[in-house]
């Protein structure tokens, strides 16, 4: 059991039905549109009882990106994405706020990109 | 002599042999005295009349869920009122509370963005003994 077998990747597997590019962690290039699994801060926090079994609630940002060529355009964009993932969350998952939208520039690329904050529970 | 600590991650407890561990984020066991004060020509004197005590739990809600903690809770406040229920406390390992308290019903719903929770507040029937192993 790990937190990427058993959690972090079936919530890929989930938001895999809308029509981006999911990972389940950080990418090494950035592509658009895409949805990122980013850990949030505090990531892992032991909120229940009995540490003999290590129980943990895990807190994501789920990262919408979308391509940033003309303002109007790149926010339609990504309001329409960041609805389907909230809308695509499975069961178990406390679903969170949406940040402000954010300029972002990897390499060449623009991108417009917003976090929804999500958290479920893991049990080792 | 070392300073010791204990959380409440150390904190282990059933009810009615239910284990909890896995919805309870929070579990608190007081004992409240009813004590007497006497004004005498000695000076104060005190004398206990009394003991309560309250089993306080906040857990996640499990409505719905295979085996819901929520649901044999109110099955056995609606079923069995006035039967109470058996606790096993366990503050460390080695400091255990054997009690038992008043079946009451956990609360339902809460607001949209977070987890539901249930606080609970439990009357002791019995007064916690407590087992040092």
């Amino acid at each position: 059991m790990t937190i990427e077998a058993d959690i972090r990747t079936p919530l890929q597997t989930t938001l895999s039905t809308i029509a981006a590019n999911v990972y389940n962690g950080i990418p090494e290039a950035m592509t658009s549109p895409s949805i990122v699994l980013v850990p949030d801060s505090p990531y892992l926090e032991s909120t229940l009882i009995n540490g003999s079994t290590t129980k943990v609630k895990i807190n994501f940002l789920v990262t919408g990106v979308v391509g940033y060529s003309s303002n109007a355009a790149a926010l339609t964009n990504l309001e329409d994405l960041m609805i389907e993932i909230i809308s695509t969350m499975p069961a178990g998952y406390v679903v969170g706020d949406v940040s402000s939208p954010t300029p972002l520039e990897v390499g060449t690329g623009k991108f417009l990109t917003s976090d929804l904050q999500v958290s479920t529970y893991y049990t080792d | 002599m070392a300073t010791t600590i204990i959380t409440g991650r150390d904190i282990h407890f059933t009810i009615d042999s239910d284990d909890f561990d896995a919805q309870a984020t929070s579990a608190t066991l007081t004992v409240d005295s009813t004590i007497n004060t006497y004004q005498t020509l000695d000076g104060k004197a005190y004398y206990t009349t009394d003991t309560q005590g309250t089993f306080a739990v906040e857990m996640l809600a499990d409505w719905g869920a295979p085996s819901s903690l929520c649901e044999a809770l109110w099955t056995a406040a609606t079923s069995a009122p006035q039967t109470p229920l058996p606790v096993v406390f366990v503050s460390k390992t080695g400091a255990s509370f054997a009690f038992t308290v008043q079946p009451i019903l956990p609360s339902a719903g809460g607001t949209a963005p977070d987890a539901q929770t249930v606080s609970l507040a439990f009357t002791c029937v019995t007064t916690p003994v407590l087992t040092i192993s």
